[in-house]
């Protein structure tokens, strides 16, 4: 019997009563499983907590589900919409496209474009050979003739490719010029390589043009017995500018488009101008066709744009100066935004269910592991009912879906200071990568992966998932810790998500006397990050329950809300780095990395920002000199004692991970007061990137004092106000002790104030000398 | 004697980090004892002295193919396993030994370690 494993993904993350949510599901060994609708309360199955809860829900859609085997078309391409076969050329035709090959020599074959049908040997196609050379083929069905470029492409440089192919006489010419210029390639004019390659062949068959044969850009249509149809060879690295002409073009042509010219107008049967569509706002997924049969491309798994093309200047850094400069369209066989994956149930949201975070657990055979998945969607008032609102950070659980750096990424041991734990679940997840990767990831051309999205299976964003490479909680599971935190004192809680603020600013905030965030709420737009200071300045009262928050400019796809970018650059602690002139978000047009570098730390809307990581140890905190002060001693109310938050489910303490520092340089309001700080964490910790101009030893946790945590709280105006505890840990110190612990007992206490409307504890001292006990 | 990747490339730079490697050995090698290791398996990863500190950077400094994991067994046990250092390969098991907690399997990772280097 095949191994039983089941994974699956909901068509949405955020969803009403009354309205409708699908659920997609995969399954390996089984043809049923058990399905139960059930709400998360706490997801960390730790000794020091509560270990993992779920309230089993009434619902019709509970029982025994039918399930399959489903498959995932991994990998970006375009498709060309030809409904008329114009591109079935009964005659003569040249290829041709700018590329920047990244892996010429992947040992597969790569389709640049074609026509091609890999199964049955049928069509054209321009393509890498295995051996990572150029080559032009051709298929009749039965055979298939080859001409291939004498010289390999080389890596991440760019080359103008083509062919001339003249049917009658079967003359198949192929053009391989490089055209590095001083910016736009790996290596520079001083490398003594040839770039060049022509060759001719004669051809003994001709290619057979099936009428309902795809015109792909980046990949070529294959058949699989279980599967049917699927794109296969496909390509990785840029293309701009692809195009097909109608003729044999001569060598003379090629080189006038080499220097930057368009091919003859009357020999155009489609070029596809990848630098257009541009728009200050970002450019969307359609490739215009500038010929006159208006054969569009479309992108699949979000091909990046917004990329520098061949005739990149190095000086224009962005497509809204010069978007002709921007036609470079990067592909990468491993993408995957959308699985696709038909619809196994839906269920509509009952009236009556409490806001809440819920899943559809399902089970097959042993019902644990990978036997065993849960599909997590949240679940919004219909209309605004509680004081309270917890702000899900879905962009953040986006931002690491699936990621995998324990197993690809040399560098996570030493940043964790210990090996990790995996599980069958990681093993399994990544041996199969067929739920895409997380923004922290690399793809396999070693490119940093820039989209996520939920339409597919997040095996990190499930209850008792524990993240590998630090094995603690991380992001969701983590943040139910603050949900049973929630659930454990009765507080009237709505629950909203990333998406829904993104979409409808601050108005969905509004209604809500308190708002507090997730542990680790990273990814922030500028609608969400609007909203929240809109929010604050109008009277609402932020709890910002993490580390490292507000940190990353991300935008979500205004076609497929459900996909979210971000560039990592410049600095910042980042898995990657974006290329020059490629630090723009397509999706909207802005420079993205750190909200820091565009002018808005987090400091200003929280009063801290993040400083440093960690792993293995977590601290309490101390109560610093504010702490008295009467206009904040309420926070501390019932707090014995200078030390507190000795005790968590994230490395023993409150303080802990990745940590948060005032800072009044980068916008820390200035009467913010210092409630309480750690310190003396151990050397794990290191100082963030983003604080060094200069580099010198000792940057650490037990040298250097910026590194900790701070506390901190500040009024605003309109009986606003906003508290943050600076530590990832402190919402997983919660549920510590039976929640019997100073951490819950001092968030209590601004809570409860919180969701008193009016004034503000404390507000009634305005007189300086008298404020301090 | 460096290989060639993919593209025909020789990288170099595998030549001087094998220099590095040789001389932090040797200096580990001068400072390893019975004690650092039992601090090892006693500590609780906060503040470490220096020589372990040292140590446990080589350790996890390795490249990916020669770092150790813990693999969490259904049953409550541990086991280590090696990763492949080849995308898509699933890591190997590396041994028989069962350990019964965390903590121990991470001293046994370690131990491994400490057998590679004073194998060389």
């Amino acid at each position: 019997m095949a191994q039983q494993k089941i994974f699956g993904y909901a068509n949405r993350i955020s969803v009403r009563p009354g309205e409708e949510i699908s659920f997609h599901v995969n399954c390996d060994g089984a043809s049923e499983a058990d399905a139960q609708l059930v709400r998360l309360i706490h997801g960390d199955t730790g000794e020091a907590g509560p270990g993992h809860i779920e309230v089993e829900v009434d619902s019709p859609v509970n029982g025994r589900w039918t399930v399959k085997k489903q498959f995932t078309q991994l990998g970006s391409f375009l498709k060309v919409a030809d409904p008329e076969s114009k591109l079935a050329v009964a005659g003569d035709f040249s290829l041709m496209a700018f590329i920047w090959p990244t892996m010429p020599q992947r040992g597969s074959r790569q389709t640049i474009l074609g026509r091609w049908d890999t199964l049955r040997n049928k069509g054209y196609a321009l393509g890498i050979n295995p051996a990572g050379h150029l080559e032009f083929w051709v298929g009749d069905g039965t055979e298939v003739d080859y001409v291939t470029a004498e010289l390999p492409l080389l890596p991440k440089v760019w080359y103008l490719v083509g062919v001339s192919y003249n049917r009658e006489t079967g003359r198949a010419e192929l053009y391989q010029e490089g055209v590095l210029n001083r910016y736009n390639s790996l290596v520079g004019k001083v490398v003594p390589y040839d770039f060049a390659s022509h060759v001719v062949q004669k051809f003994r068959f001709k290619p057979e043009n099936e009428p309902d044969l795809p015109f792909i850009i980046a990949g070529a249509l294959d058949e699989h017995a279980l599967r049917g149809p699927f794109v296969n060879d496909l390509y990785a690295g840029k293309i701009d500018r692809p195009a097909i002409g109608n003729r044999a073009l001569s060598r003379a042509e090629f080189d006038g488009c080499r220097h930057g010219g368009l091919p003859p107008a009357e020999s155009v049967l489609a070029y596809w101008d990848t630098s257009r569509q541009y728009t200050a706002n970002g450019v969307g997924h359609e490739v215009t066709d500038t010929g006159s049969h208006g054969l569009h491309a479309r992108g699949f798994n979000h091909p990046v744009r917004a990329m520098t093309g061949w005739n990149w200047n190095g000086k224009d850094d962005c497509f809204r100066i010069d978007p002709s400069q921007f036609g470079g369209i990067e592909f990468h066989p491993d993408a995957v935004t959308d699985c696709g994956w038909e619809a196994t149930n839906r269920m509509t949201i009952q009236d009556g269910l409490k806001s809440g975070i819920y899943a559809i657990r399902l089970r097959v055979g042993p019902g644990t592991g990978i036997a065993e998945e849960y599909i997590v969607f949240v679940v919004r008032p219909k209309t605004p009912t509680g004081k309270l609102c917890f702000l899900v950070p879905t962009a953040s659980y986006l931002a690491y879906a699936n990621e995998a750096l324990s197993f690809d990424a040399q560098i996570i041991q030493p940043m964790t200071g210990q090996p990790p734990v995996v599980t069958d679940l990681d093993v399994e997840t990544y041996e199969h990568r067929e739920y895409g990767l997380s923004t922290y990831d690399h793809y396999e051309d070693d490119a940093g992966v820039c989209f996520s999205s939920y339409l597919r299976p997040i095996v990190n964003m499930r209850p008792k998932y524990r993240m590998s490479s630090m094995n603690i909680t991380w992001q969701f599971p983590a943040d139910l810790s603050i949900v049973a935190w929630i659930d454990h004192m009765g507080y009237d809680c709505d629950f909203i998500t990333d998406e829904d603020l993104h979409r409808e600013g601050v108005d969905l905030l509004r209604p809500y006397l308190c708002v507090i965030t997730g542990t680790h709420p990273e990814y922030v737009s500028e609608r969400m990050l609007d909203a929240q200071e809109d929010y604050v300045a109008g009277g609402g009262r932020l709890i910002y329950m993490g580390g490292n928050g507000y940190y990353w400019v991300v935008g979500f796809d205004s076609e497929m809300p459900a996909c979210m970018e971000v560039r990592k650059l410049d600095s910042g602690m980042r898995a990657w780095a974006a290329k020059p002139g490629e630090h723009y978000l397509q999706t909207t047009g802005e420079k993205s990395g750190l909200w820091r570098n565009r002018g808005r730390a987090p400091q200003k809307l929280t009063g801290v920002g993040f400083i440093a990581e960690g792993f293995e140890t977590s601290a309490p905190y101390r109560k610093m000199p504010d702490a008295w002060h009467r206009t904040v001693s309420w926070i501390t109310e019932g707090i014995e004692g200078e030390v507190f938050g000795e005790m968590g489910l994230a490395y023993n303490a409150a303080a802990g991970v990745e940590l948060d520092r005032y800072d009044l340089s980068l916008g820390t309001p200035p009467h913010t007061k210092i409630i309480a700080s750690s310190g003396g964490h151990s050397d794990n910790y290191v100082l963030v990137t983003e604080e060094l101009l200069y580099a010198y030893a000792g940057l650490t946790g037990s040298l250097d004092y910026r590194i900790r945590a701070d506390m901190t709280y500040f009024t605003a105006p309109n009986d606003g106000a906003v508290f943050s505890t600076g530590s990832i840990a402190y919402g997983q110190a919660l549920p510590a002790n039976g929640f019997n612990n100073s951490a819950a007992h001092l968030l209590a206490n601004v809570v409860n104030a919180f969701l008193k409307p009016g004034r503000l504890p404390g507000s009634n001292w305005t007189l300086e000398e008298k404020q301090w006990r | 004697m460096s290989a060639a990747d993919g593209n025909g490339w020789i990288n170099r730079d595998d030549q001087v980090r094998a220099h590095f490697d040789r001389m932090t050995r040797a200096y580990l090698l001068s400072i390893l004892d019975d004690e650092l290791i039992e601090e090892h398996r006693t500590g609780n990863g906060d503040h470490l002295s220096e020589p372990l500190s040292r140590l446990l950077a080589w350790c996890q400094r390795r490249p990916l193919s020669k770092q150790y994991a813990v693999k969490a067994e259904a049953d409550g046990a541990f086991r280590l396993v090696s990763f492949s250092g080849r995308r898509g390969q699933p890591p190997r098991y590396i041994g028989d030994e069962r350990y019964t907690t965390l903590q121990e399997a991470r001293h046994g990772a370690f131990l491994r370690h400490i057998h590679d280097l004073t194998e060389k």
